[in-house]
């Protein structure tokens, strides 16, 4: 479960901090007013829903069982 | 950000066609529905113990696959070219870190071309605009949609600009 639970927190970390990224870009050169932002909501609704169905599902797989077969 | 001067006002500013960006996701929804339907597949052939673990890295497939089409999105998104009364601005957005912002004023304007490129371009009415200046340098912007609109605009304020009256007519 260790190992398993190291490896999906890097990815998670690493996403976040990939859409932080792109959500900086868009911050930085979006214009005032564009009404094509609510896509972008949109998006990181989609992402955040998403990764809570990740970690929940993380949390149900029987690692220790596939890892002692 | 990109900033206007003191009496610049923005005419026009226009992302390329949606059919760009539509095309691309399309091939995203496609690779998605692949795995959901291969996974529904697979599930039936596989242990139980591995059907909660197929279904979470379809999970992460997923939001691999939501991370790429939200970085095609945004590379869409931040590609404009925004027209002033004075200026006419490109920018483009290549990858996350890469960006190159050209413009080129209007009274330098020599020509301009549109061209429709092909069957698609034909269909959802966009095309691409080449824009020869004084200097040496061509602009071509692509796949932008109403590109006669755009064009019109273009050759309108340049004109405008050669004969210095630039100030844009707001009940246009």
């Amino acid at each position: 479960m260790i190992i398993p639970l190291i490896i999906y927190s890097l990815f998670i970390l690493s996403y976040v901090a990939f859409v932080a990224i792109i959500l900086w870009h868009l911050k930085e050169y979006v214009l005032p007013d564009d009404k094509r932002n609510l896509i972008t909501k949109v998006f990181l609704g989609t992402i955040a829903i998403f990764i809570i169905i990740s970690a929940a599902l993380f949390f149900t797989v029987p690692w220790d069982q596939i890892f002692h077969v | 950000m990109f900033e206007t001067k003191s009496g610049e006002q923005i005419i026009l500013a226009v992302h390329r066609h949606w059919f760009v960006i539509g095309s691309k996701m399309t091939v995203i929804i496609i690779m998605l529905l692949i795995a959901v339907i291969l996974t529904q597949i697979s599930s039936a052939y596989i242990p139980e113990n591995y059907t909660t673990l197929a279904a979470f890295l379809l999970s992460i497939y997923i939001l691999i696959i939501l991370l790429i089409s939200f970085i095609l999105w945004v590379d869409y998104y931040l590609d404009m070219w925004i027209i002033t009364n004075e200026r006419v601005i490109s920018i483009e957005q290549r990858g996350l870190f890469n960006r190159e912002i050209s413009e080129f004023m209007l009274s330098r304007v020599q020509d301009v071309t549109v061209e429709i490129p092909d069957f698609f371009a034909t269909v959802f009415k966009f095309g691409n605009i080449i824009v020869q200046t004084a200097g040496e340098k061509q602009f071509i912007a692509k796949n932008i949609p109403n590109a006669g609109h755009a064009k019109d605009i273009i050759l309108e304020y340049a004109q405008k600009n050669k004969t210095g009256s630039n100030s844009p007519n707001l009940n246009e």
